[in-house]
């Protein structure tokens, strides 16, 4: 039996145009903090090669780039973003060669290319960087600034991540589609969660919204209560209207 | 008949390709079947080789005419990211026999890709995701335009390629990956069954689409028994999603809703 090709095509690698949702000077401030996020200026401590012998012990700080790593449910708890994220940090590199020609080597970095980076003119310039999950990092979430906030993956990008982040881990593949697949009702719940904070400022309330039973016009059966919670992939239209008070229409 | 395209780069991978479903098999085509005359259906194996080996590998899909078959070589060739691409119809083809060159040029460090799926366009793939979720789920089209919060005509309208909203494209990406994990799981009968058979409640898959309750159906779909998770190498299932749990760990609040104006 023949199946049809998958929704997204399959890819090891995606463009930048593909990869990102917003960079550099188009990254939206209200934006939740979300898995894949890069942020710049992030202090990350340089922890000495030798055991320490005492239980103190000076580093030093190092200005980073830092990608976000954890699953969207772990970056919040409630309305409240986790005090602690984990993140990979983000170099440079000369090229992608180490990637291979079928884009699956390295299986411990994350390609950004194009990323944002801004000159000391105050200019966007691109360049060629990795996150590399071989070095995460658990850092203070108020140490992620979101005016620092350099970049945003796409959907796609978010289901690459989630390929390599497999790989890396357990050595196990799957397509594009599938991996969209897993963050399908995450992926909605930020914009919903941007709407929320475009109206109350806050997220606080939002929460308590999305699993409170509610009567959802056009969802459910007529008498039926819905958590907006449990229909986050199939009515994000819905709760979008209930929320901003507009309903997403479809282009002429 | 015959296609040029400019010539970019010095790397030249000449080889000719015949396919003559009279012989069987030719010295470089293998499997070729291009049916007699152009409007019957036919399939076509082309190999394309540089010196002694075998640069690409490409099996075509049923092509109804010569065209068609070309152009799917095309993407092929355009898919591997060829600098340049030469076909060559040379005049030798009849009703019988087809005969062409091919040239490529692609970067020295990439792979030949041997997927035969055409380069398509954001316009056309939504269109495809639209009429193919009926195709599968042999649910009419009201069902498939409920699910999405569209009218039948508007489904209708992006199935004929019309544009299609962010929103919307989502959930038609979600709604097809749901209905192509059923029919690898269930087969092409049993799918159609499972759309139609009560699930919950006396409720089918169908009419909780209709209810707008499609990330219901995904779990209902997850928990479909899966004879092959992992096909080629790759997990394809669904997986099986848990429920948010709230945890009571105090240290995993910051007792502050976030807000990003401070």
């Amino acid at each position: 039996m023949s199946l049809p090709d998958p929704a997204v095509a399959d890819a090891n690698w995606l463009e930048p145009d593909d990869l990102y949702l917003t960079r550099g000077a188009d990254v939206e401030i209200d934006r939740p903090i979300y898995q894949g996020d890069v942020f710049k200026d992030v202090p990350l401590p340089l922890l000495p090669q030798a055991r320490p012998t005492t239980d103190q012990v000076e580093f030093q700080l190092e200005r980073s780039t830092v990608m976000v790593v954890p699953h969207p449910c772990q970056c919040y708890h409630g309305d409240d973003l986790r005090p602690f994220l984990t993140v990979a940090p983000v170099t440079v590199v000369p090229n992608y060669g180490s990637f291979g020609t079928a884009r699956t080597g390295a299986k411990d970095k994350f390609a950004l290319p194009d990323l944002p980076i801004e000159t000391q003119t105050g200019q966007w310039d691109a360049a060629t960087c990795v996150a590399d999950f071989g070095r995460l990092f658990s850092a203070p979430s108020n140490w992620l600034i979101l005016p620092d906030r350099v970049a945003c993956l796409s959907h796609q990008g978010l289901g690459l991540l989630a390929k390599r982040v497999l790989g890396f881990q357990l050595r196990y593949s799957t397509d594009l589609t599938t991996a969209m697949s897993y963050t399908a009702a995450e992926w909605n719940e930020a914009y919903l969660m941007q709407a929320w904070v475009r109206r109350y400022h806050t997220l606080d309330g939002y929460s308590a919204w999305m699993t409170t039973p509610k009567l959802i016009s056009g969802v459910g059966l007529a008498d039926e209560l819905t958590k907006p919670y449990d229909v986050r992939a199939g009515a994000m239209d819905v709760l979008l209207e209930l929320i901003t008070g507009q309903y997403p229409t479809e282009p002429p | 008949m015959s296609t040029a395209y400019l010539m970019r780069d010095t790397r030249d991978l000449w080889r000719d390709v015949d396919a003559d479903p009279t012989r069987g098999q030719s010295s470089h085509a293998t499997g070729a079947e291009l049916g007699a005359g152009s409007r019957t259906p036919a399939t076509a194996e082309v190999n394309l080789w540089s010196g002694l080996w075998p640069v690409l590998t490409y099996r075509s899909g049923v092509s109804s005419s010569l065209p068609q078959l070309l152009e799917q070589i095309r993407s092929v060739i355009a898919r591997n990211r060829a600098s340049a691409v030469a076909v060559d119809m040379s005049s030798l083809w009849n009703l019988t026999s087809y005969r062409f060159k091919v040239e490529m040029n692609y970067p020295i460090d990439s792979p030949p890709s041997t997927d035969p799926r055409p380069v398509e366009g954001e316009q056309a793939s939504h269109s495809r995701l639209a009429r193919e979720v009926r195709e599968i789920t042999g649910l009419p089209a009201v069902s498939i335009g409920a699910a999405l919060g569209v009218t039948r005509e508007q489904y209708q309208r992006w199935v004929a390629g019309s544009p299609i909203s962010d929103i919307r494209h989502g959930q038609l990406i979600y709604l097809h990956t749901i209905a192509v994990d059923v029919l690898r799981r269930l087969g092409p009968v049993g799918a159609t069954l499972w759309w139609r058979t009560p699930a919950e409640a006396h409720a089918t898959p169908e009419d909780l689409l209709k209810q707008r309750r499609t990330d219901r159906v995904y779990q209902l779909a997850a928990k479909i028994p899966d004879p092959e998770p992992v096909v080629d190498g790759l997990l394809r299932g669904l997986p099986v999603q848990s429920d948010m749990e709230f945890d009571e760990d105090d240290r995993a609040s910051r007792d502050e809703a976030w807000s990003p104006y401070g």
